[in-house]
């Protein structure tokens, strides 16, 4: 069986080059090229068809995400699955959507990392049981979504909702991050996007619409 | 085996396992490196480590509040020992060491030179 020709995509150059070096020292897969951000992985792509991309979220100029659904529309038939230190359910379901088979930390083992790539090989979600069980609420949540007052979707995550209900009881970003055990730039994140997505300037009037919606 | 000829010793703390690994296949590589770890740093036994003998401590540091702590310990408990931190964030190696330097003006203006120059406005 040939071995799976795989494409790194990661901005870090050492770890870049010392994870190839731990894939290549498989005897079922062969590094066929690197790239530095997601426009050159999208560029080797579609030079080199590998079987697999390995792709990190945060690059310079055009993000993990972003390159993963650009090239998934291009190139439909090559497994993509993210590698990245973030932990993030947001990043995980945007990866998901965007055409990712899988979503793998850089916390994990070498070990369970290959045992999963491989499983991606053969239409496995490459993915841990945590995620996996993080997904099915999600699932769970989008059949119930939270209508806004003039009867549009807020559309909001169950991580935003988390942080919104937090919010309504007057908890500061730092009592949130701790409690959600997740960085204060990450809440100012979810923040935004609350904000956004609900089509209010302040934090009052978001936990306003949390009240009232029953989310405290 | 004399003193310039043994490999050095480079104790290998890392949090995130795959990053240590991956680093660790670069470095296991070396004829002149003898690798300690990749070892998942411990607070409450980094004093421990001296016992291994290092001659450098090299630590993946992710920049969040639990590994600069573990940065600060180690520059505390070993000030005598040069130590490098990888970032995760950007794609570079810090240095800090207390290596002794000659102190002649050319030594002084290689260092500077050495050193990037920060950007303004």
């Amino acid at each position: 069986m040939p071995p799976i020709r795989i494409l790194l995509a990661d901005d870090h150059t050492l770890f870049r080059e010392g994870l190839a070096g731990i894939l290549d020292s498989q005897p079922d897969m062969d590094v066929v090229g690197e790239a530095g951000d997601g426009v050159e992985a999208l560029v080797k792509a579609k030079e080199l068809a590998p079987d697999l991309i390995l792709m990190d979220i945060i690059m310079p100029g055009c993000d993990g995400l972003e390159a993963t659904k650009q090239i998934r529309q291009e190139l439909p038939d090559i497994t993509i699955v993210i590698l990245t230190v973030r932990d993030d359910e947001d990043k995980l379901f945007q990866a998901i959507k965007n055409g990712a088979q899988g979503y793998l930390l850089k916390n994990m083992s070498s070990k369970v990392i290959l045992k999963l790539l491989r499983g991606a090989m053969q239409g496995e979600a490459a993915i841990t049981p945590e995620m996996a069980g993080r997904m099915l609420e999600e699932f769970r949540r989008l059949s119930h979504e939270v209508p806004l007052e003039n009867g549009e979707d807020a559309d909001l995550t169950r991580r935003e909702i988390e942080v919104l209900g937090r919010v309504a009881t007057g908890a500061t970003d730092k009592e949130i991050a701790d409690e959600l055990t997740i960085s204060i730039h990450t809440v100012k994140s979810h923040m935004r996007n609350i904000l956004a997505k609900l089509h209010v300037g302040t934090r009052r009037e978001a936990s306003r619409i949390a009240r009232h919606k029953g989310l405290v | 085996m004399m003193a310039d000829q043994r490999k050095r010793r480079v104790i290998l703390l890392a949090t995130q396992l795959l990053l240590g690994e991956a680093l660790a296949n670069i470095l296991n590589k070396q004829d002149d490196v003898e690798l300690i770890g990749p070892l998942v740093p411990d607070p409450q036994n980094l004093a421990g480590l001296s016992e291994q003998n290092p001659d450098i401590f090299l630590f993946i540091n992710e920049g969040n509040d639990a590994d600069q702590a573990v940065a600060t310990q180690i520059l505390s408990l070993f000030p005598d020992y040069p130590f490098l931190q990888v970032s995760t964030e950007q794609s570079i190696v810090r240095v800090y060491t207390s290596e002794s330097h000659r102190t002649s003006s050319v030594d002084l203006i290689e260092t500077i030179r050495a050193l990037p120059m920060k950007k303004f406005g």
